[in-house]
């Protein structure tokens, strides 16, 4: 059974922004140390609950462990060291770079089977679905699961919320920007695809309305999760 | 001279730890005791101390690690590196030279 102390430990050094495989080295070593503590005024004939007790006043605070973390930047984990460049910059690169290596890939597919499809006849049906889908996956599950991931990683650092929203926000309104077709019909011209990005005044409203969709799908399960957390935490 | 000593004196709980596991390799727990065991007492460092000083030395490249599973419980062992090593010569140094430099001054006819 773990012992609540080092539930705590971890809570605090989460939220002081320590990187979480020092986190995990740094409640493994208090662990043992904590057992080893106990198992010594066992040794000595003291009561396991009394043993416990004294071990944990050997210990002391997890405030003092949880401040000497703090202070020494080389344990801050990247997201909390650059918050503003990780949730944002990065999750936007990592939007371009799935959404580019998912249209490299869809090249190479398309190039490889070039001459089948052009010995075949694709249905309209069969040709809008295939479009349909390529625009699901990219304007849509693609900007969802970089921004799930980036608050993700947020919660689990407990990053203060500012940082991820603004970069749900970026990712959802970059996604609303892009534009991607893909026009499969079989036949001497097999098909052809494209991806673009920007904005008219006719289609403005209309990403919009996608971009505020996509950010609030993740942002506000990110906010009431958080809200959880201190609520947890300040009981 | 005078910047340096504070410096100098927070440096004690690493040169203690590198003092230490210039003979074996320790884990946490046996660092802790051993500190407080062959002091007799007079020097303890306390576990949010040296946990986050020792991960400080591993970050630096002072000491290695290994993980070994004693009695069901994993243990992280230290042990020094060859440039711990030279950090441990270098700090004994500036120990010594302190200590002489200070115990000159309290040993001297005109204290006290």
């Amino acid at each position: 059974m773990v012992d609540q102390r080092f539930i705590e430990l971890r809570e605090g050094l989460l939220r002081a922004g320590v990187a979480t495989r020092k986190i995990r080295r740094a409640v493994l070593e208090m662990e043992g140390h904590f057992q080893q503590l106990v198992d010594e005024e066992v040794a000595r004939g003291t009561p396991d609950h009394l043993a416990r007790s004294e071990a944990h006043r050997l210990l002391g605070p997890n405030q003092t462990l949880v401040q000497h973390y703090a202070a020494r930047s080389e344990f801050r984990s990247w997201s909390r060291r650059w918050p503003a460049i990780w949730f944002t910059l990065v999750a936007l690169a990592a939007y371009l770079a799935l959404s580019i290596s998912s249209l490299a890939i869809l090249h190479t597919v398309a190039e490889r089977m070039s001459d089948y499809l052009r010995h075949v006849y694709i249905a309209p049906q069969v040709t809008y679905r295939v479009d349909l889908v390529a625009r699901i996956v990219f304007l849509w599950l693609f900007p969802w699961f970089v921004a799930i991931a980036f608050a993700v990683l947020a919660y689990r650092r407990r990053v203060a919320l500012h940082w991820p929203i603004a970069g749900i926000v970026a990712v959802s309104i970059l996604a609303s920007l892009v534009n991607v077709t893909v026009t499969l019909t079989g036949g001497p011209t097999p098909g052809e695809y494209g991806a673009g990005i920007g904005f008219s005044t006719q289609s403005l409203p209309g990403q919009m309305t996608r971009a505020v969709i996509i950010a609030s799908l993740v942002s506000v399960p990110l906010w009431l999760a958080m809200r959880r957390l201190q609520r947890n935490s300040g009981n | 001279m005078a910047a340096k000593n504070p410096a100098f004196m927070a440096g004690v709980p690493e040169l203690v730890v590198l003092g230490l596991l210039a003979d074996r390799e320790m884990y946490g727990y046996e660092i802790a005791r051993a500190i407080k065991t062959t002091t007799h007492d007079a020097l303890s460092l306390g576990e949010g101390v040296l946990y986050p000083t020792l991960h400080t030395m591993e970050s630096r490249g002072l000491v290695r690690t290994r993980s070994a599973r004693v009695e069901g419980r994993v243990r992280i062992y230290y042990s020094l590196t060859a440039r711990g090593k030279r950090r441990l010569s270098r700090l004994t140094l500036d120990w010594r030279r302190m200590s002489l430099s200070v115990d000159s001054i309290l040993g001297s006819p005109n204290h006290g």
